[in-house]
This record gives structure tokens, C-alpha cells and sequence, in this order.
């Protein structure tokens, strides 16, 4: 009975039930945000610039982003440099500014000098067996300049090749109708010398379906500080039959580009070999396509801690970092999640506490009478306890609900396994529900106490 | 109502409702405490991250400046601004000299600085000025400083690959690779070089003294352009080649190069109703602190989510401190009504709520500062390895949060009993908050 009467309580005071209600649902909204869409994003997610890339998410050799684990071991030194464009890779187009300004980098104190080409076959292997990644392929480029005759004269522009799995790129980065329309490379390119340029990079300026002669360094063997040494003075002339131009704009126009033309990974290899680069020569990281993209920053989270010679760095960060100009953050913000969802579902049962024990006072006549009709004072707990506690109830399903169509449609997009999903939204709403009513339970000893204050002498005299 | 009456109110208060009071000074010492430790903490990290920075041994400012003053205008997608009241070219004899007669600055060296591709690989090509006072500071460790265009100095490291003096050396000068944007500005228009290979001898070998200088630097005739007389678009003054793009700026007390950055920069303040900051011809700098301004970003990207939940936990102490301390007005309505209908004023009768709070609070703050103190020093152990210090900038921070937390909590009660009338506070009616006085 008293149960019901909290229930009608709450429902008679609708305006601070309302406020309660709120409170707990942007506690719970909160707390499923940082448990489902925090985690990662829907299929189609920068979907241009991870085509571009060829890759959800990018292992680069090296430190150049500080995370947390970082800090913990004192294991590097940290140095100022330019990167060189002796060794691009494909993170020029989206942020510039360590090639052209300069950017910190985490060297380790045991001098070991950077990665060896064991240690990317290692990682390389390591990761296709990861359970979460897709696929996984060693990312190749070499440096080149153009020469081009203008009115104004002879002058040159800086590119590199990079060597593209076309098989990976029409399964994975739906490049088929690129494929179909000639528009991308296919796989008769695999032994002939043709390349498709990237659209849009300024400072380059390539013809399509012209065949430019580019001049490609020789390699000349490796220094002992680890530095490859590039030979533009006599370089190999290679001719590239450039057969089209892609291009990555996405919906909102941003517009993702390199100054890249791609090539096929036999092309790339016979460039290669006739200009004397070894393997290890052209590698400048690991990309990697995951199963699931609604779990790409749990995957990042994860990799970051298994090989902390690499820089991992999620693509839909690059092209956030492209679109707004200003450079990739230099430091992984400290995953404070589970304080801050603790602190806002406390302070929602906080509030709806206060609330109610303010409330209590103007119920003092009520449970005044009801204590001298025999309530014990565990029935006035029940009554309060009862209210408090549909409070959190009510909104928390209302927070939950409120954020499912948008974890729905990251599921639905990512063509999650109907269990999974069950399991993926059930969990973090059972644990939000749970929260919240803990929370009310053990806040709502505030409101109990007020209302176990009043006795029933107190409210037949008046006072 | 004496001071001394008002205290023993107070004082009865807190008695009588002491675990009232005991819970908002846990409330406050709990916050007080959390805030400190992890204050303590981050800053003890910080300290740690920028001792692993490499200091860039270089003191100069160096900056990219074009050579005529806003001969790029800035504009945003559907923005216009409006021109300025003078345009004034930077390479111009005067306007150097404004320049180097900053606070802080002690020569000045123009350069011209590419990117360049030769047998050795891709390094910068820097072009010093002849007779700038940057090639004081060059150590030339073979050969001589180059004394034309057509002569160069390598770095030393290049030597163990053959580079020495009397060596040829060719270099291709490619157009902009990267280009370069600053926040407000188009892409920086850059003259491209008519002679974008170069046929060069090695002069001499140098030993860098930093990594800021340390590709093939060329030799770069004196460039100057005329003042602008009653010029309307810079646009339109051409410069002959080659155009210098960057200037070194030697500091004196290289810590102050921020200030000395702030100051060139304020030498263009003539502009009439431009949009702050204001675009200046320096576009973009280095400075000798770089690499620990860097670390500091870093580690402020990392830091910066443990904000909002400081701001959290000062939120939920500021609600539990006022739920607690309203509540208890509630309870002594009757009591702060009977005071008042004896004659106490309103001002008093609201101290009397303020002093228990402050009682409440200042105990608070102490246990938290004390506590923190303890557990930081006996407890945890900091990145650095030692204990972890409370600086006395975080006590004070703490106390100012707290004071600032407690005065907002206690605000309505305060104002409750400040405002109520006897009648109201008695028979429990209605009390505004703020009360329009005729």
C-alpha cells in the first residue's frame, strides 16, 4: 500500500517529479553515450577519407602523439623535428604541419633507431589475427618530383606513389565502381605502368590520362643514424600512364587530398626495384580495416597498449583534424568516462534527493496522520523510498531511450549481429537503469530522514 | 545584534545541528582534498614530460613574413575586410629597423628558406642574407661562407656521404609542397623560383648547433622594396627575385621571445576596424621554447578531459552542501522567526545562516588541505618518482573553488533568511528569494 502511495505521490507532484526525471535521464543519456557512441561511429563515417587512406586506422612508426601510458614509463626523449619528405606517407593531405612547421616526437632513451622492417611484418602478423581487425596491409610509398614546363618556365612539384591492394580496395573501400567506370585502378594495372592521381592537392598538378615523366630518387643505402639516403640529383625517369583521377569528397564537401598518384602494388614494386629501394625504404606504417567501426576507438585504445613503438591514430581523428584545419592534437585525452558518468548519475541523485526532502516538508501534515493511523516508520521509508526510486526509473529509461535511435543506427550501419546488439544495447541500459536506482537508493536516505522527523504529536499541535 | 550575540547563535547552531554540519564539512574536505591530489598530480606529471623535452638550443625567433605588408588579404567565406589605413612593406630599410629596435631583440637577419632535393636527400635550403649577423653564428668547421648565389655550405653530417668543399652540388627547388595557411589568412602566396634547379659548390661544411638550422644554407643578395606611396593593393609591387620569406630575430633573454612575438605583432595596430587578431605580415613563428610549449599542449590535450569532471565533483559538493545547508534553515525557520520578531535585522539574522556555513566550510577546507597533504606526501608517488608536493598556487586555488563553491551553495538560504519576515518564517509561508523594496 505504501508503495502505491509513493507512486501516487510522485504523480501528484508532478512538476518535481518532472525535475527529478530530467535529471536522471541526462545521467543516464550521458552514461550511455560514454558506454555505446563514444566507442566508435557508423559505417559510413568518414567514409572518403578512410578510402583515401585505404584504412580505418593507421599505425605510424614512431611517437608523435602523447597518451597517458606515455607518461607512465619515462622511456623517451622528446625532440623537436621536421618530418622529412624523404619518407611521406598519406597523413600529409589531412595534416600538414609536421612536415612543414614540425612536430614533437617521443625517441626512446635505448637508441634503438625507429622500426625495423621485422618489427612491421611482426605487428603486421599480429594484427591480422587481432579478432577485431579485418585486414591489415603494410603501407608503401616513394618520394618523386615532377617536372613541369609551364609559360613561366621549367618548375617541379613534390609528390609520392603509393602502392594500393586493389583486391582490398574494391572489397573493402567499395571501389568497384570506380573500378567499372575506369575511373580507379584494376586489376589488369598490377603488371603495367599506370596510376590514378589524387584529386584536389594544390601543389600538384597532374594531368589525367597524360603520362607526366616523373623523377623518382635513386636509394643509396641507409645511414647508421637510420636515415635513408635519396638521390634526386640522378633519379630514375619513370613514365606513369596517368589513366584517371579519384577523387574524396564526402557529403558535408569537405575534401580529403594527397599529393599522391596510386599504383598498383606491382607497379610499385618494379619502381622500386629499378630505383634500388629495398622494402624497408618505402614503409611509412600499418593501416588497418576493423570489423566493426561502432568499436573503432576500443580497438585504438587497445593497439595503443599493445605496441607502443607506434603511433596509432584513428582516421575519423585525421579527417576531423582536416576539416577544421588545425592539426591532429598532440595529446590523447585521458579516458575519464567512467568518473564522469559516476559523478553525473550521483549528482542527478543528489538533486532529485534534495528536491524531494524539500518536498517532505510540505507532506509533513500527511505523514503526521498517517504515522498516528499506525504507519511505522519503515511504511514512511517505503512511501519515500518508493518515490525516489520511480524517479530514477522513469528517467533513466527516458535517458536510454533518448540516445537509442543514434546507437541504432551506428549498429544497424555496422551490420552488427542481431545478439550483439541485444547484448550492446541491453547491457549499458541494464547498467544505466541499475545505476540510477542504486544512486536513488542510497541518496534517498536524505528525504527518509526528513520525513522520519515528524511525528504525529508534532502535527497535532500544529507545529 | 552584537557580533558576539550573533556567534553565540551561531555557535548553538552548529551544536545542535552538528551532523548537519559534520556532513558539509566532509562535503567540502572530500572536494578540497580530490581537487589538490589531482592537481598536485597533474602538475607533478607536467614537470616530469617537459624535463624529457630536448631544449632547441637556439635563440632566435624565426618567423615566415612576406614582403609586403597584407599582400595576401584575409578574407572568410562571405567576409570582406576592410583595407587598412597604410600598407607598409617589410623588406623596406625602415621598417627593419622598427623591427629590430624591439625590446629584447638584438640583431635581425633576413633569409629565404625552400625546401630543396639533392643527392643527399630533401633538407631546407636557407639563404642568409650577405652580411647578416646570423653567419656569426654559423661554426664553419671546413672551407669558407659561400660568397655568391651560386655557393653553398653543407652540414656536417653530409661529409661521411662525400660532401666537401669544391663538390658540386644540385639542387631542385620544388614549388611549395605543403601550403602553408595561417588561421585567418588564404594560402600564403609564395613567389616561386625562376631558377627552381640549381647548380651549386659546396663552399664550405658547417657543425649545426641546432636542429632549427641545419640543411644547405645559401647565400641571398640584399632584397629591399620602396615604401608603399598612396597604395591601394600591394598585390600589385612585384619584388625582383629572390624574395626573402623568413626572418631570425636574435633574443637576447630567449624565455621572452612570447613577449617579443606580442610586440612585433603590435607594431601593425593601424587597422581600422579589423577583425582581432589582427593579420600581420609575420605569419608564422618558432621560438626558442618551442619544444616545451609543445609538451605543454600535449599534456594540456591530455589533461584536458579531467575538467569537466573537476568541475563535476565541485558541482556535487556545491549541491550537497546546499541541500544539507537549506534543509537546516528549514528546520530553524521557526527560530530565525522568533529572532526577527524580537528585533534582530534582516542583515544578522542572514549572518547567522553565512557564519555556519563559514564555520562549516573553513573546517572543511582545512581537513581537505590537510588530508591532501598527507596522502600526497606519504601515499602516492608522482611520474617523477618522488611524493608528490602541494604547491601553495593549488592550496590557494583550492581555497578560492571552495569559498566560491560554498558561497553560491549557501546563496538561498542565506537570501531565504535575509528576506523572510517574521510572519513568513513563522507560519512557514512562501519566502522569495529577492524581494522588490518599495
Amino acid at each position: 500500500m505504501f508503495f502505491w502511495l509513493g507512486l501516487r505521490n510522485a504523480w501528484g507532484n508532478r512538476g518535481r517529479t518532472v525535475l527529478g526525471v530530467a535529471s536522471m535521464a541526462v545521467a543516464a543519456l550521458v552514461f550511455m553515450s560514454g558506454a555505446t557512441l563514444s566507442r566508435g561511429y557508423p559505417a559510413q563515417a568518414y567514409f572518403e577519407a578512410r578510402q583515401l587512406l585505404g584504412a580505418d586506422l593507421l599505425l605510424l612508426p614512431g611517437k608523435t602523439v602523447m597518451s597517458r601510458e606515455d607518461l607512465a614509463g619515462a622511456d623517451y626523449v622528446w625532440r623537436f623535428v621536421r618530418k622529412s619528405l624523404d619518407r611521406p606517407d598519406a597523413t600529409l593531405g589531412f595534416d600538414a604541419g609536421p612536415f612543414s612547421y614540425g612536430i614533437l616526437q617521443g625517441l626512446p632513451v635505448s637508441q634503438v633507431k625507429g622500426v625495423s622492417e621485422d618489427r612491421y611484418r611482426e605487428v603486421l602478423s599480429l594484427l591480422r589475427k587481432e579478432p577485431s581487425i579485418k585486414s591489415a596491409t603494410l603501407k608503401q610509398s616513394i618520394p618523386f618530383l615532377m617536372p613541369v614546363t609551364t609559360s613561366l618556365g621549367l618548375s617541379y612539384c613534390y609528390g609520392f606513389l603509393e602502392a594500393r591492394d586493389i583486391a582490398e580496395d574494391i572489397a573493402t573501400w567499395k571501389m568497384d565502381q570506380a573500378v567499372r567506370s575506369g575511373k580507379y585502378l584494376d586489376p589488369g594495372d598490377e603488371r603495367g605502368m599506370s596510376g590514378i592521381a589524387c584529386a584536389g592537392w594544390a601543389g600538384m598538378r597532374v594531368f589525367t590520362f597524360g603520362m607526366p615523366e616523373l623523377e623518382v630518387p635513386r636509394c643509396r643505402g641507409r645511414l647508421e643514424s637510420g636515415l635513408w639516403v635519396l638521390d634526386y640529383a640522378d633519379p630514375l625517369r619513370a613514365e606513369l600512364r596517368i589513366r584517371g583521377a579519384a577523387y574524396f569528397i564526402d557529403s558535408t564537401s569537405s575534401r580529403y587530398s594527397d599529393p599522391v598518384i596510386f599504383v598498383s602494388r606491382g607497379t610499385f614494386a618494379e619502381i622500386a626495384r629499378r630505383a634500388g629501394f629495398p622494402d624497408a625504404a618505402t614503409y611509412w606504417g600499418i593501416g588497418a580495416a576493423v570489423k566493426d567501426m561502432s568499436e573503432l576507438e576500443d580497438v585504438i585504445a587497445l593497439l595503443r597498449r599493445q605496441y607502443p613503438d607506434f603511433t596509432v591514430i584513428g582516421v575519423p581523428y585525421l579527417a576531423a583534424a582536416a576539416g577544421t584545419q588545425s592539426g591532429v592534437p598532440a595529446g590523447i585525452p585521458v579516458d575519464v568516462r567512467e568518473v564522469t558518468e559516476a559523478l553525473v548519475f550521483i549528482t542527478a541523485a543528489l538533486l532529485s534527493a534534495a528536491n524531494l526532502a524539500v518536498l517532505m516538508v510540505s507532506r509533513k501534515n500527511e505523514i503526521g496522520i498517517l504515522r498516528a493511523l499506525g504507519a511505522t516508520r519503515w511504511n514512511i521509508a517505503c512511501m519515500v523510498l518508493s518515490e525516489t526510486m520511480s524517479i530514477a526509473l522513469i528517467g533513466a529509461i527516458a535517458g536510454s531511450l533518448l540516445v537509442q535511435p543514434a546507437i541504432l543506427w551506428g549498429l544497424v550501419s555496422n551490420k552488427v549481429p542481431l545478439a550483439a546488439a541485444a547484448e550492446r544495447i541491453g547491457v549499458p541500459t541494464a547498467r544505466a537503469v541499475s545505476f540510477s536506482l542504486l544512486s536513488a537508493a542510497s541518496f534517498g536516505f536524505l528525504p527518509v530522514m526528513r520525513a522520519l522527523k515528524f511525528t504525529p504529536a508534532q502535527v497535532l499541535r500544529g507545529e | 545584534m552584537a557580533m558576539a550575540d550573533m556567534l553565540e547563535v551561531a555557535g548553538r547552531g552548529i551544536r545542535h545541528r552538528a551532523g548537519t554540519h559534520i556532513v558539509v564539512s566532509l562535503l567540502v574536505a572530500f572536494t578540497t582534498a580530490g581537487y589538490l591530489i589531482i592537481s598536485s598530480y597533474v602538475g607533478d606529471t607536467s614537470r616530469s614530460v617537459t624535463g624529457s623535452v630536448e631544449p632547441l638550443n637556439f635563440p632566435y625567433l624565426k618567423a615566415t613574413v612576406l614582403f609586403a605588408y597584407w599582400s595576401n588579404p584575409p578574407y572568410l567565406p562571405g567576409e570582406e575586410f576592410p583595407p587598412p589605413r597604410e600598407y607598409k612593406p617589410v623588406f623596406n630599410d625602415a621598417e627593419l629597423d622598427r623591427i629590430r629596435g624591439l625590446g629584447g631583440v638584438l640583431d635581425l637577419s633576413v633569409a629565404l628558406e625552400q625546401e630543396a632535393f639533392s643527392s643527399f636527400g630533401h633538407r631546407q635550403l636557407v639563404s642568409i642574407e650577405v652580411g647578416a649577423p646570423m653567419w656569426d653564428a654559423i661554426n664553419l668547421v671546413e672551407g669558407r661562407l659561400p660568397v655568391g648565389p651560386d655557393e653553398v655550405l653543407v652540414p656536417s653530417d653530409l661529409v661521411a656521404l662525400g660532401a666537401a668543399p669544391g663538390r658540386l652540388l644540385t639542387l631542385k627547388v620544388p614549388k611549395p609542397v605543403a601550403p602553408r595557411t595561417f588561421r585567418y589568412d588564404r594560402v600564403l602566396v609564395e613567389t616561386p623560383d625562376p631558377e627552381p634547379v640549381k647548380r651549386l659548390t659546396i663552399a664550405g661544411v658547417y657543425r649545426p648547433f641546432s636542429s632549427m638550422v641545419s640543411g644547405f644554407l645559401g647565400y641571398l643578395p640584399v632584397r629591399r622594396v620602396d615604401a608603399y606611396a598612396e597604395l591601394d593593393d600591394p598585390s600589385k609591387v612585384t619584388m625582383a627575385w629572390p624574395v626573402p620569406n623568413t626572418i631570425f630575430l636574435h633574443l637576447s633573454d630567449p624565455p621572452t621571445a612570447g613577449s617579443v612575438w606580442s610586440d612585433w605583432i603590435g607594431l601593425y595596430r593601424d587597422l581600422p576596424e579589423t577583425r582581432v587578431p589582427v593579420i600581420p605580415p609575420p605569419k608564422i613563428c618558432w621560438t626558442p621554447d618551442l619544444p616545451q610549449l609543445m609538451m605543454y599542449r600535449a599534456f594540456s590535450d591530455m589533461a584536458d578531459s579531467l575538467f569537466p569532471s573537476t568541475v563535476n565533483a565541485f558541482v556535487l559538493a556545491g549541491l550537497g552542501v546546499f541541500s544539507c545547508l537549506f534543509l537546516s534553515f528549514l528546520d530553524r525557520r521557526r527560530e530565525l522567526g522568533i529572532l526577527k520578531s524580537v528585533g534582530i535585522d534582516n542583515s544578522h539574522t542572514a549572518w547567522v545562516i553565512a557564519t555556519e556555513a563559514v564555520v562549516a566550510g573553513a573546517t572543511g577546507t582545512f581537513l581537505g588541505i590537510v588530508a591532501a597533504v598527507i596522502l600526497a606526501g606519504r601515499f602516492l608517488i608522482g611520474v617523477s618518482g618522488d611524493p608528490i608536493a602541494i604547491p601553495a598556487g593549488v592550496i590557494a586555488a583550492g581555497i578560492a573553488a571552495s569559498t566560491a563553491v560554498l558561497g553560491a551553495a549557501t546563496y538561498i538560504p542565506r537570501a531565504m533568511a535575509k528576506q523572510g519576515t517574521a510572519l513568513e518564517l513563522l507560519h512557514g509561508r512562501p519566502i522569495p528569494i529577492f524581494r522588490h523594496r518599495r
